[in-house]
């Protein structure tokens, strides 16, 4: 159905403006000045021009959030990209989540900000290989640590020259996963590493070094 | 309408296109990033070709690399080079385990030694991840030139940094060592240049870059050996590139600061043969020769000879590296290394009763007797015998050795124990120990090796090589005591000290290995104590004598040593060298007619002897005779070309006499063998000023204000001993262990160091409880006359 009326297409890129105003104001400073731009009166009145519109406007605005969420990107604070592709022996993309988001919060130590989980996927083909890296600051070493041995159950096997103090395991996913584990200490903060691979025909044994080298270089970097 | 409809759909598409195309830039760029990151495999490849793709993976990192130091400089503040002075691909460098396929047994040894560990350690990591932290990772190119110099030449330690770091837990891989191509001036701090990694050449003697097949290596071995090894791979200049190092102004924001100089304590000792004024002499031996001992390999090795191979162990004094990481091989060499016997000897030289001034020494040589009740001061002389550098030459502030000293009853009760670990691990606070405290700008102990901190060096401590130290250790027999009485003194090490193991790990660590590196216990009756059979390890009694001389000259008691090496020249009238410390002890307390004396006869006995002749040059200058000085002088150097110290002082001499075409050749023949030397820069900043040559003038005065000590640094040191008695009373050169109660060593004649850490030093320099002078006259005049008489 044709528009008719230029004041409905006002209302709609109104509708948008408001829209992308309210959900980013941060992130959406550029999406308002580029509707206007198309949201004129003398912009078509067709439904086909409605829905391009809207998809322009969507594009454009997804497309700025995009880079400015790029722009924004935070790297692992332990591993870099490069490390993490020569261990899982391919490129791979990461995400990072810090614990603490507000960097600025006095209620936490410099160490506790720096808590994060980071974890790089690599995909070839259908073969998915994960490394998933977890650092968290404990208070007392000795009691809190307790709990994050216990991630590995009673079968873990001890592992000398990483961290204070580490141990090994593995386990079985669903769907073929394996996974090789590492959960070890620096000091204060405990931190885990896991690579996973959804091929069951994987090399544990390929996979458990894998897993010990990650887990030096992020010891090494915590001391 | 139809037409703006149109128009619409058109930007669309427009803009999906755009989208797409830019889509596909990225990805683009993603893989080219990741062709820029090193491949886990690097096979052989053309020159050209690696040129080509060393260039782009350069072009691609410097990019983002952070020339804070300034422009195409990437590895300072630290040294290390690389031949085309640009980035390379850490793939470049062919793997240890490519290596290990025909050199098992280097592989095996290198796997545990220190230098396939020389980042990853916990030991390592600690200290200069404090740095990256306060300063940034560029500063640690100063660090990683040595200590892993593939992320400095990679250009790895850049913010965000996008080289893959699997490399880290190599170190330093074989194709470090042996890429090296040349080396820089003895400047350390990675004073090498490294060539583009290649283990073959062709049959133009071309460098082949990569990993080439077996095949080709086996089939043409001489090429092989060609590629990866050089001649000066065997000499200590090789070594000096990373075992001497500074810390240069552009990292610690201050000033040139002396970190360690292992390669100039090994050029100074005996075993160089460079230098004449050495105490003692041996055979030359390098560092290869005493780290790198060759054994008959037990794995496949292609790289022996005759059966040996040098071992790539590199077996040192770090016992915690391998305690850390389980290499239980490489802890038992470590300890057998540093347990042979050879380095130090341990000698109960000599006890003196409290109330007397006789000493009795050397001990086991002369029959005394002991009572309950008798105050005895024991004098423990501890050798630097066969060390070719310092006790311990590197990072003092961190390992820790010490002197522990005992005495016990029959029943094994302790009387007096100097040197105990306490409860927590760490070291009894009084003990002699062999280590050093740097300070900050606020007198402040630098803790945590943050060597960027370091503005001067509150007490340092060691034995140098070929020196002697004698430490003095005061108890009182108990009136009930069990004999006999056990007394042992050792000498221990650990590796590291507790409170640093406590910042790495916190305190809930095992303990570290205490080693002990020498020790000797005698047995004290009460009551007589005839004369014994000396142990094999011990010294002859002419070499107590002399060492025991030694020491008290580095402890600035002038009449002391003069008595001693009289001893020695009185069971050794033939030890020329017995006569020259005379004359050099003479010099030192400024009695330069008595060491004219000593040192003529040093000369009869042996003519020509550099050693005498070095003193008695100096005696020349003093005595206003410039030509014998000057000539004394060129013998010397024409014996001993590498010298630094005749050098130095040919040079001034000439300067002086105004010659100073022959000052400057000096002058510049003492930089060659030592950039860092101060007067060289000192010297040639005037010179050539006077000769017409501004710029180098002005190049050697600037390098003398970086490399001059700081006047103002001993401020620092002393707000630190002010706070710190216990390193103060072990900070002056002649000072007594006790743990006798204050209210007891004030009633001792005057002198002598107390329980409370005060100095007994008199304001001459010298304790208050010597001998009377006119007994070490007696003593001393002898010298003279013999020397007359010789002469």
């Amino acid at each position: 159905m044709p528009f008719t009326s230029r004041n409905q297409t006002s209302a709609i890129c109104r509708g948008i403006l408001q829209r992308a105003r309210f959900r980013r104001k941060w992130r959406s400073h550029l999406a308002p000045q580029r509707a206007l731009q198309f949201c004129t009166p003398h912009r078509s009145q067709s439904l086909v021009a409605l829905i391009c519109t809207r998809l322009l406007f969507l594009f454009a605005f997804w497309s700025v959030l995009f880079g400015l969420a790029a722009e924004a990107r935070q790297t692992c604070p332990w591993l870099n990209e490069a490390t993490a592709a020569g261990f899982l022996d391919g490129k791979v993309t990461s995400t990072v989540s810090f614990a603490i988001k507000d960097k600025t919060n006095a209620n936490y130590s410099d160490t506790e900000k720096n808590d994060a989980t980071c974890e790089f996927v690599r995909h070839q083909g259908s073969l998915v290989m994960s490394l998933r890296i977890e650092v968290e600051t404990i208070t007392g070493p000795s009691d809190s640590f307790k709990s994050y041995l216990a991630r590995c159950g009673p079968h873990a096997a001890a592992l000398t020259a990483i961290g204070n103090e580490a141990v090994a395991c593995g386990f079985d996913g669903k769907k073929n996963q394996v996974s090789e584990q590492v959960v070890s200490r620096v000091r204060g903060r405990a931190f885990t590493v896991r690579i996973t691979s959804n091929s069951n025909s994987s090399d544990r044994g390929v996979l458990r070094d894998k897993t010990r080298g990650v887990a030096e270089q992020v010891a090494g970097f915590l001391f | 309408m139809k037409l703006q409809s149109r128009r619409v759909v058109v930007a669309t598409v427009a803009l999906l296109a755009i989208f797409c195309a830019a889509l596909r830039t990225s990805l683009a760029r993603s893989q080219e990033e990741s062709k820029a990151q090193p491949q886990p495999q690097y096979p052989a490849q053309s020159p050209s070709q690696q040129e080509s793709d060393r260039k782009a993976y350069a072009d691609k990192v410097r990019e983002s690399y952070d020339f804070r130091f300034g422009p195409n400089n990437i590895s300072i503040p630290g040294n290390a080079a690389i031949e085309g002075n640009d980035f390379i691909q850490p793939g470049a460098f062919p793997k240890a385990t490519y290596c290990a396929t025909c050199h098992a047994q280097a592989y095996s040894h290198w796997r545990q030694a220190l230098h396939s560990n020389s980042f990853r350690t916990p030991f390592y990591r600690t200290s200069v991840n404090i740095l990256r932290r306060t300063k940034g990772i560029e500063f640690t190119r100063h660090c990683e030139s040595c200590h892993n110099p593939i992320a400095v030449v990679s250009g790895g330690l850049t913010q965000d940094s996008r080289v893959d770091r699997g490399f880290d837990q190599d170190g330093l891989t074989c194709l470090t060592c042996h890429a090296v191509q040349k080396l820089q001036p003895t400047v350390g701090n990675g004073g090498f240049i490294l060539g583009v990694p290649s283990v073959m050449v062709d049959e133009n003697g071309n460098r082949i870059p990569g990993e080439v097949p077996y095949e080709q290596i086996m089939s043409h071995p001489e090429r092989h050996s060609k590629a990866v090894m050089k001649d000066f791979y065997r000499t200590p200049e090789f070594c000096a590139a990373c075992h001497k190092a500074n810390l240069p102004e552009p990292l610690n924001d201050y000033k040139f600061v002396r970190a360690f100089t292992v390669y100039d304590e090994w050029h100074n000792s005996k075993f160089s043969k460079r230098n004449p004024l050495t105490f003692y002499s041996a055979d030359f031996t390098t560092c290869q020769n005493c780290h790198m001992k060759r054994s008959a390999p037990t794995m496949t090795e292609y790289g022996a000879k005759n059966g040996t191979f040098a071992s790539h162990r590199w077996a040192a004094g770090n016992t915690a590296v391998p305690f850390y990481y389980g290499f239980d091989e490489q802890l038992k060499k470590t300890v057998e290394f540093l347990q042979t016997g050879n380095y130090l000897n341990v000698d109960l030289f000599a006890i003196k009763k409290q109330g007397q001034d006789e000493m009795i020494a050397p001990l086991g040589s002369v029959p005394f007797t002991l009572e309950p009740n008798d105050t005895i001061q024991t004098m423990v002389v501890i050798q630097n015998k066969n060390i070719g550098h310092s006790l311990v030459p590197e990072v003092r502030d961190l390992y820790e050795p010490w002197v522990e000293f005992t005495v016990k009853q029959s029943d094994g009760t302790e009387i007096y124990h100097s040197g105990f670990l306490k409860p927590d691990g760490s070291l009894d606070t009084r003990a002699h120990s062999f280590t050093n405290r740097p300070v900050d700008e606020n007198g402040v102990f630098v803790d945590n090796h943050k060597v960027f901190t370091i503005h001067s060096v509150a007490y340092d401590n060691t034995i140098q090589a070929g020196r002697s130290v004698m430490v003095r250790y005061e108890f009182k027999i108990p009136p009930n005591a069990k004999g006999p009485l056990s007394v042992t003194a050792r000498v221990n090490y650990r590796h590291l000290r507790q409170s640093y193991l406590n910042n790495i790990f916190g305190t809930d660590h095992p303990a570290y290995p205490v080693i002990e590196i020498a020790s000797r216990t005698r047995t004290l009756n009460l009551g007589d104590n005839p004369a014994t059979e000396p142990d094999p390890q011990d010294n002859p009694d002419w070499m107590r004598w002399n060492n025991y001389g030694i020491a008290n000259l580095d402890q600035l008691q002038y009449a002391e040593a003069v008595d001693a090496f009289n001893q020695v020249v009185a069971l050794r009238p033939d030890y020329a060298d017995g006569f020259t410390n005379i004359g050099l002890t003479e010099m030192e307390w400024e009695k330069y007619g008595s060491a004219r004396g000593s040192l003529h006869v040093a000369l009869s006995l042996a003519n020509d002897n550099a050693r005498a002749l070095y003193y008695m040059a100096l005696v020349e200058r003093r005595s206003g005779h410039p030509d014998a000085e000057v000539a004394d002088l060129e013998k010397v150097v024409a014996q001993y070309p590498l010298s630094r110290d005749a050098r130095r002082e040919l040079g001034k001499s000439y300067y002086r006499q105004g010659k100073s075409e022959q000052a400057v050749q000096q002058f510049e023949a003492l930089q060659a063998i030592d950039p860092d030397d101060v007067t060289a820069h000192y010297n040639l900043s005037i010179l050539y000023a006077r000769m017409g040559m501004p710029e180098k003038a002005a190049e050697q005065s600037a390098q003398f204000a970086n490399k001059k000590v700081d006047p103002g640094a001993p401020t620092y040191s002393l707000d630190f001993l002010l706070k710190h008695p216990e390193i103060s009373t072990e900070s002056v050169p002649w000072h007594i262990h006790t743990d006798l109660s204050p209210e007891f060593s004030a009633e001792r004649p005057q002198g002598g160091t107390q329980a409370n850490g005060k100095s007994g030093r008199s304001p001459n320099g010298k304790p208050a409880d010597s001998k009377p002078a006119a007994s070490k006259s007696q003593n001393a005049k002898p010298a003279d006359s013999k020397a007359g008489e010789k002469k």
